[in-house]
Order: C-alpha cells, then structure tokens, then sequence
C-alpha cells in the first residue's frame, strides 16, 4: 500500500478508534500499538499513552475537546456587558428543533451566572430590599420604597471596593437629579442654610462635608450660568457633580425628601400616612448614620427584651388583670416589632447569609477533597474553570488568561498575595498541562506550546537575576524583532557561558512559539470562519430589544444555517460522522497552512501532510507506566496543597469565605435541613414550553421571596417524575408562596383548592389560582401546600398576599419524592409553560425574577 | 288520733309531692328534644360517584346522634407557651388566620381556620417515659400542654423510612363517637416518635360543645333513594395507596389528566359497612354533624385492566328536610 495512503488510514483509524474504542467498556477496548516514538515531549508521550489506554483518558471530555475543534461559533449574541449567547454548530440540533428555546435558555443560563456571580455584594443588596419591603408594606410611594433602597444598601454607598457601577447608579442619578433641583431652588432653600444648620443636624465633620458639597454645586452653577452655558451644559456638569458628592449629599436629599411628604400628608389630613413618612424619614436618617442607627436598635432591643420579660412573667402569673396586661403587653411587644422590623430583618438577612455563605465555601472546599471531587475536576480541567472552580472566590483556581508572542492565549498562573500563593498557583498551572483536557487542547490551539515558552522564559529571568544580569539583559528585546541585533550586542559584555545559555534560551523560545502558532492554525481558521458570520449581521444586546426582533433574529440565524454554506458542514457532520469531518478539516487545514507557506506544489504538499500526519503517530510511548506515576503524584500534591492552604492559611479562607454570600429575603420561612433529600437525578429534562411575555409593572418580584437562589430539584419534562409535563418543576427550600405584586383589582382568583390526589399516598394539597395582568391570565398550580388559612376557593387576592405554605415532607409522607419541595405548574393565557422561563425572566419580559440554579444540578 | 290522723294526711300529701316531683324529674330527663329546624350540611362536599348500599348486612343501630357546635375558643396562649419554652421566633401572625414560629428547622404552626396545630422538630412536645405510644399518650399530651380533657382511639401506626414510627389517633367527641378529618388517614391527631422523642406532630385543637338536639337520621330505604342524586352531600376517598409499585401508574404520577382519567374509571362502588362518625374541616363549619362512613370497593378499568379499589365514602345522615343549602 502506497504510503500516502497508508499515512491518511493510519489518521483515520487512529480517530476512528478514539471516538469508537472510548465508547465500549473498557475491558473491551483494543489499544493501537505505536512504534517509532522519539520520546522528545512530554505531551507526546502523553499522547501515546492515550492511544494505549483509551479507557483512562479518552472521556467525554477530551472527545468534548474535539468536538470543539470543529465548532465554530456561527454566532454571538450580545446580552449584556461581558455577556454572550454562542450559536455553534454544536448546538445546531436544539436550534433547529427550537430557535427561541435556545435564545431563552442561554438567557436563564446566564441570568444564573450573573446572579451567582453577584453574591459577593448581595449582603448589602438585601438590606436595601429589606427597606424597600418595609416601605412597601406600609404603603408609602415608589419613590419613598426607591429611596429606602437606595439607603438601605448603604454600605454600597460606603464600600469603594465595589467594582461594579450599577449599584451605585441608583444612589448616584438620584443624587444628581436632586442636586440639580437644589441648585436651581427648585428643592428648598439651600442656598440660605448656613453652616452652623447642617452641623447641628449632622455633627461637625459631615455638617461640614455637606455645606462644603452645596457651596461647591452653587459656585459651579452660578460660574456656568455666568458664562452662558447652554441648559444641557449646566445640567451635565452638575450631573457630575452629583455622581461625584452623592456620598455626602444623597441621605441629606432623601431626608429632605420624606419631611416635604411628611408635611403634604398633614396638610392633607391624612395623619396615618405622615405618621408612616416620618418613620420613613427616621429611617433615611438612621440608614446614613451607621452609630445613630446602631444606637437606636440597642435601645429598642432592650425594650423589646423587657417586655418579653414580662410576658413570660405574666403567663405564668394567677393575677386577676393577667390577661388584660397580657394584651397590653402583647400589643407593646408587636409595635416594637414593627418599628425594629426593618432593622431585624437586615440584621438576620445579613447574618444568615454570611453565615450560609462560610458554610457553603467551606463545603465547596471539603466537597472537593474528602468528597473525591478533586482530582476528577483536575484531570477534566474543571478545575482550572473560574465558573466551575469558584469555592473561596475563585481564589483555588490558579489561572488566568495570557498570550504569548505568538498571539496564542493559554493559561497561566495567577499573581497571588504571598508566596505560599504564588507558588500553589504555579505547580496547579503545571498540572493543568499535564491533563489530558490540555493534550487535546494543545493539538489545535497550541496553547501547551505557548505555555512552555512562557515558561522557558521564566527560567531565563531566573537565571538572569540569579547572575546578577537581569538590569543589563532584557528578554523583551530579545524576543523582539531585532532579537538578532541584540544578541550580537550581548556578545560583548556577557561571557561565553551566559552568552551559550541565552542563546539556547532564544532558540528553544522561538521554536515554541512557532509551534504554538503552528499547532493554533487549526482554531486561527475556525476563528475566521465563524468571524464572516459575526461581522455585522447579527443585532448586538438583544435584552434591550422588543420580543419582535428576537424572533427575527432567531428566524435569520435558522435560515442562515439551512440555506447557507454553513449547510453543507452540518450535512456532512451529521451524515458522516463528527470524526471525519474532523479530519477533513485537519487534512484541509494542514495544507492550506502549508500551501500558504510553501505556495508548493500538490505533489510537495501531499509529502508535507503525510510528514504531519506521520509526525502525528510517530511520537513516543513509554506505554502507561509514567501516566500511572502521575496520577500517583497529582493526587499526593493536590491533597498536600489544598491541606497546605488550609493548616497555613485560614486566615486566607477566612477572608475569602466571607465574601461570599447566601440570603434569605425577608419574611420567608427558610426550611432547614432535614433528613430527607430530594433526589436530584431529575435532571434538567427539557422540553419546557419557552416563554415570550408581556411586559409586568415595576415592583414586580420574586413570588417566593425576592433574593434567595432557588434549588431547581426537578425541571420540566425531567425523567423522574415530569416525564409527562412539560410545565413543571419542583422547587426545594420554599416557605410560601404569594399572590403578584400586581393583584388586588380582583384580576387574581383562587380556582381550587383540595388534596393533591394525583400521587399514591397523602401527598398534601393542591391550590390554583390564576393572576391576570394587561390581558394575560398567569396561572399557578402548587403542590404539597397547605393554601393559607382564611382562604377560600373563590377569594380574590391581593398584592403579595400570601397563597399557601410549602408543607414539609414529614406533614405529607408522600408527595412522590423523598424530601419537601414545591412542585409548580404553570400555564400562560391557557398555554402550558416552563415555570423556570417564566419565574426567572425578570418584570420586563412578562416574568417574576426569582434566581434559580439549574435544574437537577 | 286527730293528730295521728293529720300526721298521715301530711305524710300522704307529702309522698305524693315527691312522687309528682319524682315522675316530673324523670320524664323531663327522659324528653328528647329534636331538632326543629335545618342546618347546613358543611361537613360533606358533593361528589358524583355512585356507589350501592344494598349489599349492606347491617345498618346503623338507631341511636340518639347530638348536633354539636363548634366552639369559637383558641388555644393561642398555650401554643405561644410552646414556642417560648422552646425559644422559637414568631415570623408570622394573623389574627383568626395562622401564627408561624421558628428556630432553624423547628416550626410550630397553628392554623386558626382549622384550629389544629402542626408541630415539627425534635422534642418540642414532649411526654416523660414516652416508650409505648397509647391513645392515653394523646390523653396525656392534651392535658399537659392545653388542659384538655379528651379520650382517643390509636387506630393505626406507620414505619416510615427514616426511622420514625407515627401514630394515627382519632379523638372521641363522646363516649361512643369518634370525630374524623376527610383526609390523608382520617385521624384528626398523629404524633411521630424516634428514640423515645416526638419528632412531629399534627394536634387538633378544636373544641366541641353538645347542643343537645337530636339530629333525625335518614333512613336506609330514604338514602338509598337519594345517595346517587347529583346534589347529595357525599365524599369519596379511594385508597389509591392500592397500586403502589404498579408500573402503569408509576409513569402517571402528577399527570393530571390520566389521574383524572382513573378516577373517573373507579365504578361500580359497593358498601360493604357502615358507621357513624363526625366529620371535622375547619372552625367556619360551625356544627358538626354525624355522617355515614361508608366502607366501600369499587372496580377500576384502565389499560384494559381491572383492579379492585377500596374506599371511604362519607354521606350525609341527617333527614334532608333538616339540611338547608345554605352555607
């Protein structure tokens, strides 16, 4: 057989049999035989050692790597600031079954991702929802429950650590809205209030910082109107300045605020509501001053306490007034509450999150040793994932993204803040390329060759600074483009030695480089190829677009991928098999490379392409003795490490533990950990009707309370017990249940209520109700509830009323799964839906905007 | 002798007073006082399922059934001493509605619409030397904790799973007549015990006054005139539990309209015994009332098989000339 030919069967058996051979069981794997190995590379040997053991190392991950090789991205859709939804060719499937399916599933998936990545902050979010609830409750105006918000999170307003600018945007525009009122007379009569007024309300220093930020703000107004500058002008610069002070000025604006409300409702006769506002006010007042408000919660501790006290007492007492002073007492001891409502429940909120938070870090961590998680996530390259690797914030994940001068990115260690840090991020960095995920990887992105130069360079600048030559020797110039110009300077001023070893360094370098670039051509390609599609075609920030665009958008990528050359490729990945068009496109891609190089003939090229592909199966093989010395070795120095990390840095975990966040929205029964788990082999299922709605009002959330990330055990569709439902979930960890923000015009109804008969055995209660918004009827079935005492079928609901209480399992005994959750139907104007899309879409896309994780996981 | 003669006469006159006074006494004691006019019949639903009585081998003994009212008091206090004792947190009160406390994963409930109390956690309640469950242990827990003086009947107990044992108590409303719930078991309380701790529980806290008045109960012939006419106050409980690890209806679990399709199916429903229970749902029914218990087996086709389904059935007992429809 001519040799050609026997190279390119040789290819394609070798392919062939990784993508067949990994899918038997592996006693009944036939490894291929390979000979001829130069034992030159690391990574060659550790490819051998895949083609003689496939079973070890040819999983779904690695045929995952491949499979990425020809995947281009047809699309990107832009959802937000470093947010995209891909289209690829991979996904093409459940594109073609469901264009819209895909677009809103990438959404919920990235909401979660969003929403996880925003629990470092969340502490402090829910102390402003906290006040915006309290507000709400007692029925005081937008803009009151806006500002209590916005003053309730009032550590954002004093934390400069926070990166993120949308949490500060409120406080901020709100700030600068004022000030510009202020400036214009329009917001009471600053101008006049001397000094000595603000100190008195304020004390000293911010007395001081407030009249020094008004003098400011009237100085720049009165210059700019001096100077004739235009309308827009002024408003821009105070805006600025507004966004600037909103620290100092925002709380003074907001008091100001809640005292003109609090006037009007006097003047108005309306005594209960200005009662209501100067509570409000106290509390803008106390929210800004962190002792003041200290202060003010010991204080009505210490009453509450007393009169619990004195309820004990009284229970116990045979007094002849006993239950009248019970009353008494009683009424005192809810009137407190209310007042130090607020207060409490941020405190609660704030603590229990923390706690949860340090709970589940360490948990992360544990699960990852003792839980036998750690070594599969490292082999698999999880590990080195920031969205998968994120116990400690991120802080056990070693890498980051880098690029060498070949243009090629890979991973490389991170900084860290000591050298315990520094070099637990460097030997984890090392392993990574010792995984076979990087292996793969390396083949088509070069990035294990990138990595080695990188650290080649290293070594060099080791070396240099150990011979004292770092000051005099500059890699950079060295590696640049008058490398050679440089080296023959170093000739007169280093010795022969150091000179030899720079130059061995140079060379080795340069030839990384050039393999890195090589080996990148095949992902370079694919790159382009999905960048043809990118340019310009496709609508950037979808979630800013109306519901009519993102049905075009999704109907032109579909029509693109039928009608396009993009077709042909599917044709032939689905017709024939992913593995051969994987080769074809390495054959196809190794000669365009190479014809670009040599502009050679074909005869010429066919010889290069057989040199590749024999260079491909030729490479060493020490068989899976060293494959098996190192996986020895990665599970001692993984374990070594991590229980390093943890005897000399708790201090470390301490801290990063802390930055992590789980709470609990406020009046929401949280059901503890029982002694049953709900069984999470549901899955995700699928098959959910997707959801487009109508837009919702403002103040629209959450309907089983606002802030906490929901445990999605079983989602629609998923095998264990929603094969036949495809508008189902169960939802662990629910209390309650509540009526819509938006009910209260009789537009929601409870249709039924009874025993859920539907599953063998007591299963609790079943209750529907429908809510009715713009001319679209929600409807809700909830499962395993007992439907809130005073209700009856028939009732009308109002907004945030409570519906029904999540029974615990133990209440039910049954409930067709083993643990306590809410199972929830949905239906939107009579159509079937997935309740995750709807209860995760946020207000404006017709939804409740409750977190969940991903069903099953 | 005129004296002794008087003596007599005063001793006559006196005997038959206390005879008079004697039969006055015992006839009024006797007069059984019915009732005169209709009440709701709130305890029983509607339900269209068929069923037969003729089968019956014996009726219901003719017996003087009391209409009973339900009492209006709540044992909040003593609930609220609960929740002190154990240093649980009041998260939610409404008045005549619910009171939540909690404290990790210890709730106390207490539904005021229904006036029974769900206990979940550890040793919240406790009874000392609790290592034989009895209906006197209910006895005992009603008495410690809400000074209520009741009888039960412990008429079931359940090995769960997890290692706790529960108990099914239903609580006499007399000396003869047990009050049941038309749900889940029918008891009205069952307290779960692990290691010699009550674990949870669910309590009813509901009480009942006599108000005397006989209720006339429908007679056989009468109901079985009436028992299948659409608007006869009448519930159906099949004991679905019957085809558990059944395959086909494994996969139809939650699918509300295959379930409804079974349920549909179950037919042919025969009563094979009788009794009189009281049936109790929440405080707004105000009376309670007796109500046939009809034990019953019905036949169910699906999927081209038949299974046998046994069931409760509770029907209205009360003469229908003394239930008014309203509510």
């Amino acid at each position: 057989m001519p040799k050609k030919k026997q190279y390119e069967d040789a290819m394609s058996s070798v392919f062939d049999f990784i993508f067949t051979e990994s899918k038997k069981p592996i006693n009944k794997q036939k490894p291929v035989k390979v000979t001829g190995v130069d034992g030159t590379y690391e990574y060659a040997d550790a490819i051998a050692a895949v083609l003689e053991n496939p079973g070890k190392f040819v999983n779904k991950t690695t045929v995952d790597a491949f499979n990425d090789l020809v995947n281009p991205e047809i699309a990107t859709v832009d959802l937000g600031p470093g947010e995209k939804a891909k289209f690829s060719l991979l996904n093409v499937k459940s594109v073609l079954e469901n264009d819209m399916g895909f677009v809103d599933k990438a959404f919920t998936r990235l909401e979660t991702d969003r929403k996880l990545g925003k629990l470092a902050w969340a502490g402090e979010q829910l102390s402003g929802i906290v006040a915006m609830t309290w507000a709400k409750k007692y029925g005081l105006d937008f803009e009151t429950q806006n500002a209590l918000f916005n003053m309730g999170s009032q550590d954002v307003l004093l934390d400069k650590r926070q990166a993120e600018k949308e949490k500060k945007l409120p406080a901020q525009a709100t700030n600068a809205y004022y000030l510009e009122k202020v400036v214009k007379g329009e917001f009471g009569d600053y101008r006049n209030i001397p000094e000595s007024v603000f100190k008195r309300s304020f004390g000293d220093e911010k007395g001081g910082q407030v009249y020094s930020e008004l003098q400011k703000a009237f100085k720049l107004y009165d210059e700019k109107v001096r100077d004739r500058a235009s309308a827009e002008d002024i408003s821009k610069s105070i805006s600025d300045l507004g966004k600037k002070n909103y620290q100092t000025l925002y709380p003074v604006f907001e008091s100001h605020n809640m005292a003109m409300k609090e006037a009007k409702a006097r003047a108005e006769g309306k005594e209960e509501l200005a009662n209501k506002y100067k509570s409000a006010q106290i509390g803008v007042d106390l929210f800004a001053q962190k002792t003041l408000r200290d202060k003010y919660i010991l204080k009505k501790k210490d009453e509450l306490d007393t009169y619990s006290e004195q309820l004990k007492a009284l229970l116990k007492s045979n007094s002849p007034t006993r239950d009248q002073d019970i009353k008494f007492v009683r009424t005192k001891i809810k009137d407190l509450n209310k007042e130090l409502g607020l207060f409490k429940l941020q405190e609660r909120a704030n603590k229990l999150g923390k706690i949860d938070g340090m709970i589940s870090s360490v948990k992360g961590v544990w699960e990852y040793t003792a839980g036998g998680q750690l070594v599969p996530a490292i082999l698999t390259g999880d590990f080195f994932d920031d969205r998968k690797n994120s116990a400690f914030h991120n802080r056990l994940q070693p890498t980051e993204k880098a690029k060498g001068l070949s243009g090629v990115e890979f991973k490389a260690p991170k900084k860290g803040n000591s050298v315990l840090e520094d070099n637990y991020y460097q030997m984890m960095t090392d392993m990574y390329y010792l995984t076979p995920a990087a292996w793969v990887k390396t083949l088509y992105t070069g990035e294990g060759f990138a990595y080695g130069a990188f650290k080649s360079k290293q070594k060099l600048s080791k070396l240099l600074d150990k011979k004292g030559l770092k000051e005099a020797v500059k890699i950079e110039d060295l590696l640049g483009a008058d490398g050679q110009e440089y080296i023959d300077y170093l000739t007169q001023i280093l010795d022969q030695k150091d000179f030899n070893a720079i130059s061995k360094f140079v060379k080795n370098n340069k030839r990384l480089e050039n393999l890195a670039k090589r080996f990148s051509f095949l992902s370079r390609k694919r790159d382009e190829f999905s960048q043809k599609w990118l340019k310009g075609k496709i609508p950037t920030r979808i979630a800013e677009q109306v519901k009519g665009l993102r049905n075009k958008v999704g109907g032109w990528l579909l029509k693109k991928m039928k009608d396009g050359p993009g077709a042909k490729l599917i044709k032939d990945w689905m017709a024939n098999g992913a593995f051969k068009v994987l080769i074809m496109g390495i054959k196809t891609s190794v000669k365009a490379y190479l014809a670009a190089l040599t502009g050679g003939t074909s005869k010429l090229l066919d010889f290069l392409v057989d040199v590749v592909i024999d260079f491909a199966i030729k490479i060493g093989t020490k068989i899976a003795k060293p494959i098996v010395k190192l996986y020895f070795s990665l599970i001692i120095i993984s374990v070594l490490t991590i229980i390093g990390l943890l005897v000399l840095g708790p201090s470390l975990i301490a801290t990063f533990a802390s930055s992590q966040y789980r709470h609990v929205a406020p009046n929401e029964v949280v059901l503890g950990q029982t002694d049953y788990k709900v069984p999470k082999d549901g899955g995700d299922g699928g098959g959910g009707t997707p959801f487009n709605g109508e837009p919702l009002p403002d103040g629209v959330s959450c309907l089983m309370g606002s802030s906490q990330q929901y445990d999605c055990t079983q989602g629609a569709g998923a095998s264990f017990s929603h094969g036949a439902l495809p508008n189902a979930i169960d939802i662990g960890y629910v209390g309650y249940f509540y009526a819509p923000s938006f009910c209260g015009d009789g537009n929601c109804e409870i249709i039924e209520n009874g025993d859920y008969p539907y599953c063998n055995g007591y299963a609790g209660g079943q209750v529907v109700f429908d809510a009715e918004y713009g001319g679209h009827t929600y409807r809700f079935k909830l499962v395993h509830v007992q439907m809130d005492p005073g209700l009856s079928v028939g009732d009308e609901l109002g907004a945030g009323q409570i519906v029904a209480r999540i029974m615990d399992h133990s209440e039910t005994g049954s409930a067709c799964s083993t643990g306590t959750h809410l199972h929830l139907e949905m239906w939107y104007d009579g159509a079937a839906v997935d309740p995750l899309s709807i209860m995760s879409e946020d207000s404006g896309g017709g939804g409740f905007g409750c977190s969940f994780d991903s069903c099953g996981n | 002798m005129k004296i002794k003669t008087n003596k007599i006469i005063i001793i006559a006159i006196f005997l038959v007073i206390i005879t008079l006074a004697v039969i006055l006494l015992l006839t009024r004691s006797n007069k059984k006082e019915y009732l005169s006019e209709s009440i709701p019949q709130t305890a029983v639903s509607f339900s269209n399922k068929k069923v037969s009585i003729k089968d019956l081998a014996k009726w219901v003994e003719k017996e003087d059934f009391y209409l009973w009212e339900v009492n209006n008091d709540i044992k909040l206090q003593n609930v609220e001493q609960i929740a002190y004792d154990n240093n649980l947190k009041l998260i939610r009160s409404e008045e005549g509605v619910i009171s939540h406390w909690t404290k990790d994963s210890s709730q106390l409930i207490y539904n005021l619409s229904a006036n029974t109390l769900t206990v979940l956690g550890k040793d919240l309640i406790k009874i000392e030397g609790l290592s034989n469950v009895t209906s006197a242990s209910f006895t005992e827990l009603f008495k410690k904790y809400f000074d209520l003086d009741y009888l039960f009947e412990l008429f079931m107990t359940e090995k769960k799973e997890t290692g706790e044992t529960v108990f099914y108590a239903k609580r006499y409303l007399d000396q003869t007549n047990l009050i049941e719930i038309g749900s889940n078991n029918f008891q009205t309380d069952y307290i779960a015990v692990k290691d010699g701790k009550i674990v949870y529980a669910s309590l009813l806290l509901a009480q009942y006054q006599n108000t005397k008045k006989i209720l006339p109960l429908i007679a056989r012939d009468e109901l079985e005139r009436y028992i299948n006419q659409v608007d006869y106050p009448k519930d159906f409980y099949p004991q679905m539990s019957i085809l558990n690890n059944n395959p086909i209806f494994e996969e139809i679990e939650y699918v509300e309209s295959e379930y409804k399709k079974v349920l549909n199916n179950i037919n042919n429903c025969k009563a094979d015994n009788i009794s009189i229970v009281y049936i109790y749902k929440k405080m707004s029914q105000k009376y309670l009332t007796p109500v046939y218990k009809l034990e019953v087996q019905c036949e169910l086709n699906y999927e081209g098989e038949v299974f046998a389904i046994p069931g409760i059935m509770y029907v209205n007992a009360i003469q229908p000339k003394f239930v008014s429809t309203e509510n």
